[in-house]
């Protein structure tokens, strides 16, 4: 058994093994050999006989559980299975049920959380990581802090794209959103699309929905203004309730500013929480505007193929007066007035009032009719303004006897000649 | 793609070199017991009470240099450990340092450095293996790459480099930005694919 110290070994180019020993001979079970035979060159000149306690190699704790981390500048990834990287090309991936990817962007004060099956990062351009793919039970939380307070963004998709150069995300494979903004709604909006577009980059955050009809729908009730006095009604405009947007195949929404939808059947409804007075505008395109930094609907306009229906209950609400007609053009318009409604012609428009009409009231009426419906507190006017005059009624009103003792005179449109 | 190559496989090269010390430094031994086992996990007490072919030091220096093609030799590992056991059996060699520092070269270039409070090495299996506490740092290719974990193991044969417990990586991607660190239960990286995959245990 050879023992020595301050030895020091050398491999030759032959491969062979010198130990370069200072002078001293070793001491070996053979003096020359080891024990086994063989020679071996050695020399050392203060060889040190020790006895090399063997040591328990020091255990180090369990490192079980430990799931695969990511840090890469602001961005984090973690809770994957397993991860893995290609050196050269930049390209990291990212697998496993519950892994979440953290995506700070300063500019708009958000973070966005996302958890992905699936998640793969490559460089954009000059940008380390400019494009962050995310597929498989994508599911989202971006949370953003304004001078408003917190706004929370969160939903499903089947897959999503972060582009960081553009700060934009794109969602696609049935995206469902939940915004939480307790500045701007009384309750969280839903946004319900095939595919959608995140820009960042806008402020508010502006929303690109596409899809099919039946797959997009938008619904928000806007934050109604507390009243002054308990039991006194709040300034402002009549409140609208829950604003639902559906039948739509694209459109563009950035809440505080303004809605444009496009699409056959394009549809606006909503309806007043204090008298259930309910509107609805549909055609092929619609756009809106918002009161500024508000989600409250201000203004709309649906054009092409427009088809409008308004209802009513009567204060009993036994009976409803409803119009239902079709138009060129329609705008909405709400003040602290009321509410306002112009349709242009051609008309072709059905007033419904049991009260009052034996069978629904018929108004029709070429392109130079316009047909403006006001509602002011409870009451609801309709007129007609026809400089062509080619507008054309058909009524059939109730007998006195049957309606006189319930109401009072039926909304028969007002006619304006010019 | 040589050169691409150099810092990962210098790695290799500790075993390699760590191997052929073995092979050339001591024969066989009919009482040793290391072999066919995991140095990593053999009963080192038994075992050295048995073994009578077992060479063993301290403060042990390790200078190894490879001749090129022009048969100018060139250093290829310097290695300093503050203890060292070489012991064989049958065709097995195996070699255990404690306390290493390493230094990896490839074409005479300074390319990996490696630190690990115990280094194994052995003939049959070709792999090496580094426990408690190891930090393998690269300066070549990958450049600026620094591993570290509770045990690395090599295996020259699959040119995979496999960091398990507290793994932690640490490289600058050649394409430029930030550095990029990963942690996980185990670290495998692999040399010919120049892949690095991070798992949970």
């Amino acid at each position: 058994m050879i023992k020595s110290s301050s030895n020091r070994w050398s491999l030759l180019p032959s491969g062979r093994l010198l130990f370069m020993l200072s002078a001293a001979s070793l001491s070996l079970g053979s003096a020359g050999q080891t024990q086994s035979g063989r020679k071996v060159n050695l020399r050392a000149p203060q060889t040190r006989l020790t006895a090399l306690a063997p040591r328990k190699q020091a255990a180090a704790p369990p490192a079980q559980g430990e799931l695969p981390k990511t840090q890469i500048g602001d961005l984090t990834i973690s809770k994957s299975l397993k991860s893995e990287v290609v050196l050269g090309t930049g390209a990291l991936r990212w697998l496993g049920p519950n892994t979440e990817i953290e995506v700070p962007d300063k500019a708009s004060d958000s973070v966005l959380y996302v958890h992905a099956d699936d998640i793969q990062a490559s460089r954009v351009g000059k940008v380390q990581i400019g494009l962050i793919t995310l597929s498989g039970n994508v599911r989202y939380r971006l949370v953003q802090q304004s001078d408003q307070g917190e706004r929370l963004l969160e939903g499903t998709a089947g897959h999503a794209e972060v582009r960081r150069v553009v700060r934009r995300i794109e969602f696609t494979g049935g995206v469902r959103v939940r915004l939480t903004e307790k500045a701007r709604f009384s309750s969280p909006a839903t946004l319900r699309t095939g595919a959608l577009t995140l820009a960042m980059d806008a402020k508010p955050f502006h929303y690109t929905l596409n899809g099919a009809a039946g797959a997009n729908d938008i619904q928000f009730t806007p934050l109604q203004a507390a009243p002054v006095k308990a039991g006194a009604k709040p300034k402002g405009p009549i409140p609208l309730g829950t604003i639902h947007l559906y039948g739509f195949r694209t459109g563009d929404l950035q809440f505080g500013k303004a809605v444009h939808l496009q699409g056959a059947g394009t549809a606006c409804e909503f309806a007043s929480p204090d008298d259930k007075t309910s509107w609805k505008l549909q055609g092929e395109q619609f756009e809106g505007e918002f009161v500024p930094d508000s989600s409250d609907l201000e203004r709309a306009t649906v054009t092409q193929k427009v088809h409008f229906h308004l209802m009513q209950p009567s204060a009993d609400a036994k009976s409803k007066t409803i119009a239902d007609g079709t138009c060129r053009q329609a705008s909405y318009v709400r003040s602290d007035e009321g509410q306002e409604l112009v349709a242009h012609g051609p008309l072709n428009i059905d007033f419904t009032d049991p009260q009052h009409f034996e069978e629904p009231m018929t108004l029709t009426a070429e392109s130079s009719a316009t047909l403006t419906v006001k509602k002011e507190g409870e009451s609801l006017s309709f007129s007609v303004d026809d400089p062509k005059q080619t507008q054309k009624l058909h009524i059939v009103p109730k007998t006195l006897e049957e309606s006189a003792p319930k109401t009072a005179a039926p909304p028969v449109p007002a006619v304006k000649k010019k | 793609m040589k050169a691409s190559r150099r810092g990962w496989r210098g790695v290799a090269i500790l075993g390699g070199a760590m191997l052929i010390a073995a092979s050339t430094g001591c024969k066989r031994s009919s009482t040793a017991s290391y072999s066919g086992q995991n140095p990593g996990t053999v009963d080192a007490d038994a075992s050295a009470q048995k073994l009578e072919g077992q060479i063993t030091g301290v403060n042990w220096h390790i200078p190894w240099r490879v001749r090129n093609a022009a048969g100018k030799p060139m250093p290829a590992l310097i290695a300093d450990a503050r203890e060292g056991l070489m012991n064989s059996q049958d065709d097995s060699y195996t070699m255990r340092l404690r306390g290493v520092r390493a230094k990896l070269f490839q074409e005479g270039v300074h390319s990996a450095d490696i630190v690990a409070a115990q280094v194994d090495a052995n003939s049959d299996e070709h792999i090496i293996v580094g426990t408690g506490g190891v930090r393998v740092s690269s300066l070549t290719n990958p450049p600026d790459t620094v591993v570290t974990a509770d045990k690395v193991t090599w295996n020259p044969n699959s040119h995979k480099m496999v960091a398990v417990g507290h793994a932690k990586v640490t490289y600058h991607p050649r394409t430029g930005g930030l550095p990029i660190t990963q942690s996980g239960g185990r670290i495998t990286f692999d040399m010919l694919l120049k892949k690095i995959e991070v798992e949970s245990l």
